[in-house]
């Protein structure tokens, strides 16, 4: 456990802060969130909630047990649901180790979290050599298995229903852009990856869209390759600025995310993956952990990873799925015109 | 064949399962095909073109939610109802319950939630006022005080531990400010400028802010002190601490400093600050000579108008005149008057409009009465009766008891219309129309009947009534200053600009009726 | 920069809500009060509120009342007899609940228990010759309050009973309580038949000294991680102390056996208060007795130390105001009665037991004993709405008793007088009701609320002790 720069800030009151709610802990806080902002509540759910600082940026407040986020504060407590308490556009104010929405009564004491750091190399002490394939090979079975059938992982795994228009056009859309991610990232070329990656943000289903997800796995397989890959690190920081500009494309949920990914900073489930494929771990727990996130949004995401670490391979597999899919299509409509 | 519809829902945030679910639950409705909840950002956009899908989604951001139902024509309305219903069903699950525990009871269970608070406006009766504003101020708040029937020993109580502890209290009986931008209570919404108001008098409070802004200037705050606070024993204590804040805001230029005749050593002190406020102080002191009044750092003047004039004189830097009265242009269309007209009768709601008029009226015509009098004119005995020119203002405590402001309550004002124009002797009926916040929100939804109806009791007769009045409002009212404006000029209104226009216009319409008969009758 | 030009802070309105309205709609922001006239419209007491808002002495004085208060240890000491260890107790003095009150005003149970006291004491040889004896004046009837002690319902003592001493280990104060005789025909709802007496007698002769080999054997009890423990068992310690007489059973039980005293007795006095869930409510009482009166005497506080009720008047106690009482009829509670009574059957409300909600527990911890909730008629959620409510009229927050229900935040603790005057709200109480005849025992369960009046003349005392300055136009209005 890392010092906490808030500790100083304030002693801890053991109770009271205000008579007028509830005074929570908060255990862990990510490494990206400002020590002080004035925010708004921009967004509530049951087990998170985000605030929005006057310079944009999205502080996510977490239930106890969640993964930890780069802009994240988790609870120390159990909670009743956000939901109970919040509303979007309440005022908050996170200065000296204390989070206050005083219209909501509610309060997280920070002054006792110790500081989470995102980053790969902080899940990834030492340098290591290249990914193993068997890893890989277990990562991409995992997902097979377990993804849920929504987002990216049924068109890479040509499970993906033909019935939905929608879903049809999104493994049509990863068809296209996928190899040419693929041979981008192959030969370092930046401005074609940002070409690529502007055809994925806040694309498909999700609160944080697939597209949006699966961007962040795959710039955390790079950031894991620039431990041993030359000229990765220089991708990453050619990726920074347009990518960031690309970001707006996106709501600000994803944006955040994308943002600290660009920087390096990812949530806990996903270092937790990264870990464990480059490090040696139980890759399948790590897995499985991380699908919980979201609906498909944690799938997606792995999708991304797999997808860094093996472009080209995982590109030929999406445009193998993509023709299935229209070969069905065609088969199917070619039978409803017969039966007509 | 089948449709598409789309609904776009601003800045909603749904966690992925909760998406999930929503376009399952749609898509298992009678004749809907698929659905889907997305963000709408400009990539899903292009994927639904992708897919084949028309979607218009004008306007939409990738903040917004995007419902997207494909199936018979017929059924998709009703799937986005049940998806809108099904949102709000989630939001207000847990809602109402949280909500209500944290409703506050007293200014100090207000300031545990929003402790940046700076200002308590109270309104409860009076009986109670006072406790209210003397724990605000206890808590370190300042005061707009609207309540009336709050002792001056009160007044006095609180404006004294407020000085001491920096705070202003606006008030009692204080029933405009604008403060930081905001209109409080009785008040127009008027641009933001260099122009600092501080007032005794409510409606002479929002006079000078509606002029200035009318001339394209704007105002920084404008302070109401309550119609005591030039009384001898008060010592202006409030105008005292809104001079001395003007004079330090940066963003004030000009101050302009309003009351009804102040207890002269009271008039002393004030003016020996605003001598000393190192920036123009505009002074209109009704019913005080300007000549006395002004001095170096202090340009005095006679009417509301002219004080909103000067000060937007002194903002441009110009020089500003001693006074900007004018003769009213020649009216033309007027009625030809019988025999037996020859008086104004005006009927007020603005108590310091109805003052002014009676001081200008005074001057031109002479021989006015007043439930409002001024040195030189005279009491009205009978407020119900008018009598030769008559001035009556229907705020008055006589007319309010027991019902609502003639600013938000028309009837007895437009009951007096009906009396005036059964009265032979009426020849022009002198009016206000106050607009802004917490005024009527259709001023001529009862002064166009009303005027109508006196107009047909007129000619009934054989006589013609001439209606003169001005709007005291902005365009940024929330009445709609144009409609107003309109409705009362096609009932045959004659406007001015100024309530002090408004009464020269009265003057010069009534001096010319028979001036031989006129004065006649005068000496009989 | 200027306090009041500062921008975009949201305006506080009181009184006419399209003020606020107006405000919003121009863009501003307004926090609208849910107002009534403070002090229930008592111009007067208005004026001393406001004057003693935010008011320096008062702020020391409370934060000094309140800290005692938190810091107060209570610790079961041992147990003796009235007599011997209640502070001035006389020889023929009988102590009640509630403030003070004469014979001939005394309610059905209290008068009851009176007697029966008389007659435990072999005053007087039968029923009526005690009624007799009580109305005679020669026996001195003082408020239990008045000698560090509490007793529940009609907090009858005298001075041959045994009580329990509870110490401050964090100060110098005592507080003493009767023992619980259990449910049914019971001495404190006014029952004086020979069984209660008999019992009365074994009490003294059998209970009492069994425990006291037992806390002798066993050394001083704390009470309140007891207290604490049995919140989170579900617990109030007002109307319901299952929790907390099961562990202090468990505590005392081996003691007991351990300490050698004669084995018979100790088994018939462990039985005796297995079978009794209100065994611990004496022993609550006593321990939130002795927080307060440690916080009590501090001059100028607003602190409120005691809510007492006598089954005829509902009397409080602040820190700053010394030994006197404001006191307003004692209410008849609401609340869910048993088959066959109704409220037209109940006495008015009675007994020192408010002294736990004076401290914070009972009907302000009510979030933590859903099992009891329905029983004085609610929902869990009315119960986490009240102790929800009563924040906004205490001080603080009691880290020492936590609520689980309430995401382990503090007991409301500390009761303002001030608070509840310009909020209205007045402190909520769980209570027993008991039959307004003498014997007939509980009738019922149910919530009620301390008088808005009481509050009312401490708040108008408090005020003219602390010396405000007031409007004379104001001073001179009959309250």
């Amino acid at each position: 456990m890392r010092e906490n720069r808030y500790t100083a800030a304030r002693r801890v009151s053991g109770g009271s802060v205000t008579d007028n709610g509830e005074v929570l802990f908060a255990d862990s806080v990510g490494a990206r969130v400002p020590p002080r902002a004035r925010a708004q509540v921009h967004s509530v759910f049951l087990r998170a909630f985000n605030i929005e600082t006057d310079s944009g940026e999205l502080v996510t407040l977490l239930a106890p047990g969640s993964g930890n986020l780069p802009h994240g504060i988790r609870c120390a407590s159990p909670i009743a649901p956000f939901r109970a308490w919040l509303r979007q556009g309440q005022s908050a104010i996170l200065e000296d180790a204390t989070l206050c929405i005083s219209a909501a009564g509610f309060v997280v004491d920070l002054s006792r979290a110790a500081i989470w750091d995102g980053t790969v190399a902080a899940a990834l002490p030492g340098l290591r050599g290249a990914v193993p394939q068997g890893a890989l090979r277990e990562l991409c079975g995992t997902l097979r298995e377990r993804a849920p059938d929504q987002g990216v992982a049924p068109a890479l795994f040509s499970s993906a229903s033909p019935r939905s228009t929608l879903e049809r056009a999104l493994v049509a859309r990863m068809a296209q852009t996928l190899p040419r991610l693929a041979r981008a990232t192959e030969t370092s070329d930046a401005g074609a990856v940002v070409s690529a990656i502007s055809a994925l943000v806040g694309l498909g289903t999700g609160l944080t869209p697939a597209g949006d997800d699966f961007i962040v796995g795959y710039l955390a397989a790079l950031w894991s390759r620039a431990h041993h890959e030359s000229g990765m690190a220089a991708l990453l920081s050619a990726l920074a600025v347009p990518v960031g500009q690309l970001s707006l494309g996106t709501n600000a949920i994803s944006r955040q995310m994308l943002l600290d990914a660009l920087q390096g900073h990812f949530a806990e489930r996903l270092t937790e993956v990264v870990r464990c494929v480059c490090g040696g771990g139980d890759i399948a727990g790590a897995t499985m952990r991380a699908l919980e996130v979201g609906h498909s949004s944690g799938a997606d995401a792995l999708c991304g990873l797999l997808f860094g670490y093996s472009p080209t391979p995982t590109a030929r597999r999406i445009q193998a799925a993509a023709t299935d899919i229209h070969f069905r299509v065609c088969h199917a409509e070619r039978a409803a015109a017969i039966a007509c | 064949m089948s449709a598409t519809l789309v609904k776009i829902v601003p800045r909603e945030y749904r966690d992925s399962v909760s998406l999930m679910q929503l376009s399952a639950l749609l898509g298992k409705l009678p004749g809907v095909e698929q659905a889907s909840a997305v963000m709408a950002t400009e990539n899903n956009l292009a994927l639904l073109a992708e897919a084949g899908l028309r979607v218009d989604a004008k306007g939409a951001s990738a903040s917004d939610l995007m419902i997207v139902v494909q199936g018979e024509k017929s059924a998709l309305p009703a799937a986005i109802e049940e998806a809108m219903k099904s949102l709000t069903r989630q939001t207000e699950d847990t809602g109402g319950e949280a909500r209500a525990a944290l409703r506050p009871r007293s200014v100090q269970m207000a300031l545990k939630t929003t402790p940046e608070s700076n200002m308590v406006l109270i309104s409860t009766p009076g009986d109670y006022a006072g406790a209210e504003a003397m724990k605000a101020l206890r808590l370190g708040l300042n005061v707009m005080l609207f309540s009336n029937n709050v002792s001056e020993e009160e007044e006095l109580l609180l404006k004294r531990f407020a000085r001491d502890s920096d705070l202003i209290v606006m008030g009692p009986d204080c029933g405009t400010a604008i403060i930081n931008g905001t209109p409080l209570a009785f008040a127009n919404v008027v641009n933001r400028g260099p122009i600092g108001v501080v007032g005794a008098s409510g409606t002479g409070l929002q006079q000078v802010t509606v002029l200035v802004d009318r001339l394209g200037s704007g105002i920084s705050q404008a302070i109401g002190t309550g119609g005591r606070d030039l009384h001898r024993d008060i010592g202006a204590i409030s105008m005292l601490k809104g001079l001395k804040d003007l004079a330090a805001d940066p963003a004030t230029r000009v101050i302009v400093l309003i009351s009804k005749p102040p207890a002269p050593e009271v008039a002393e002190r004030v003016l020996a600050e605003a001598a000393k406020a190192g920036k123009p102080v505009v002074v209109n002191f009704l019913g005080t000579d300007p000549k006395q009044v002004g001095r170096k750092g202090v340009h005095a003047v006679k009417t509301l108008e002219d004080a909103a004039r000067a000060a937007v004189a002194f903002v441009k830097g110009e020089k500003p005149r001693d006074s900007y009265a004018e003769a009213p242009a020649a009216q033309s269309g007027l009625p030809s008057f019988g025999d037996t007209q020859r008086y104004v009768r005006g009927l007020y709601s603005g108590g310091t409009f109805c003052y002014e008029a009676t001081l200008l009226l005074g001057e031109l015509l002479g021989d006015v009465h007043s439930n409002t009098p001024t040195r030189g004119t005279a009491e009205l005995a009978d407020v119900w009766q008018s009598r030769q020119h008559t001035l009556v203002d229907l705020g008055d405590d006589v007319f309010t008891r027991g019902r609502p402001h003639p600013m938000i309550d028309y009837r007895l004002r437009t009951e007096r219309i009906g009396k005036e124009a059964e009265d032979p002797e009426t020849a022009v009926i002198l009016l206000d129309v106050v607009l802004g916040f917490g005024s009527h929100m259709d001023p001529s939804s009862e002064l166009v009947p009303a005027i109508h109806r006196a107009r047909a009791t007129a000619s009934a007769q054989g006589r013609a009534i001439a209606f003169v009045g001005q709007i005291c409002g902005t365009a940024a009212d929330p009445q709609d200053f144009a409609r107003q404006a309109r409705a009362l000029a096609d009932a045959g209104m004659l406007f001015a600009d100024s309530n002090a226009q408004a009464v020269r216009l009265a003057a010069g319409i009534v001096s010319t009726l028979a001036p031989s008969q006129a004065q006649r009758l005068r000496k009989s | 920069m200027n306090k009041l030009f500062q921008e975009n802070r949201p305006l506080i309105n009181v009184g006419l809500q399209s003020f606020a309205d107006s405000i919003v709609a121009a863009g501003g922001r307004a926090v609208q009060l849910d107002w009534t006239p403070p002090a229930g419209g008592n111009r007067a007491a208005g004026w001393c509120l406001a004057q003693l808002l935010n008011h320096p002495s008062l702020e020391a004085a409370n934060e000094k009342a309140y800290a005692a208060f938190l810091a107060a240890q209570p610790v079961l000491a041992g147990i003796g007899v009235a007599r011997e260890n209640l502070p001035d107790m006389g020889e023929r003095m009988i102590l009640h609940a509630g403030p003070p009150i004469a014979w001939k005003e005394m309610c059905g149970p209290m008068r009851g228990a009176v007697i029966g006291a008389i007659l435990y004491e072999g005053w007087a040889a039968d029923a009526d010759a005690a009624g007799r004896l009580a109305g005679s004046g020669s026996i001195a009837f003082e408020p239990a309050h008045h000698h560090a002690a509490v007793g529940p319902m009609a907090g009858v003592m005298s001075p041959s009973m045994p009580v329990w001493i509870i110490e401050n280990a964090a100060g110098k104060n005592r507080a003493f309580s009767n023992l619980n005789e259990g449910l049914g025909k019971v001495l404190r709802f006014g029952a004086n038949s020979p069984e209660v007496i008999k019992r009365l007698h074994w009490m003294a002769q059998v209970l009492a000294p069994a425990l006291a080999a037992a806390l002798a054997k066993l050394g001083p009890m704390e009470l309140k991680p007891l207290i604490a423990q049995a919140l989170q068992m579900g617990d109030e310690v007002h109307n319901r102390n299952a929790a907390a007489s099961s562990l202090f059973l468990k505590k005392i039980v081996p003691a007991a056996l351990y300490s050698g005293f004669d084995a018979p007795a100790i088994a018939d006095a462990v039985t005796f208060i297995a079978g009794n869930d209100h065994f611990f409510l004496n022993l609550s009482m006593a321990a939130c007795k002795t927080m307060l009166d440690a916080a009590h005497g501090v001059p100028d506080s607003s602190l409120v130390t005691a809510m007492s009720r006598n089954g005829v008047r509902f009397g409080i106690r602040l820190s700053g105001t010394g030994e006197q009482w404001f006191e307003a009829p004692s209410p008849v509670v609401g609340g869910l009665y048993f088959p066959s009574y109704g409220a037209e059957h109940a006495a008015p409300d009675m007994g020192d037991s408010s002294i736990t909600e004076t401290a914070g527990l009972g009907g302000f911890a009510m979030a933590t004993a859903p099992a009891i909730v329905q029983f004085v008629g609610g929902t869990p959620q009315d119960a986490i709405a009240n102790t929800r409510e009563m924040r906004h009229i205490t001080l603080g927050r009691n880290s020492a008793f936590t609520l689980p229900a309430m995401n382990f935040s503090g007991t409301p603790a500390g009761i303002d007088a001030r608070r509840v005057l310009d909020t209205n709200i007045t402190p909520i109480i769980n209570t027993g009701i008991a039959h307004k005849e003498a014997g007939v025992g509980q009738i019922g369960a149910g919530i009620t609320r301390a008088p808005l009046e009481c509050f009312t003349q401490a708040i108008i005392a408090l005020a003219s002790r602390v010396g405000v300055g007031m409007p004379g136009s104001i001073r001179s209005t009959p309250s």
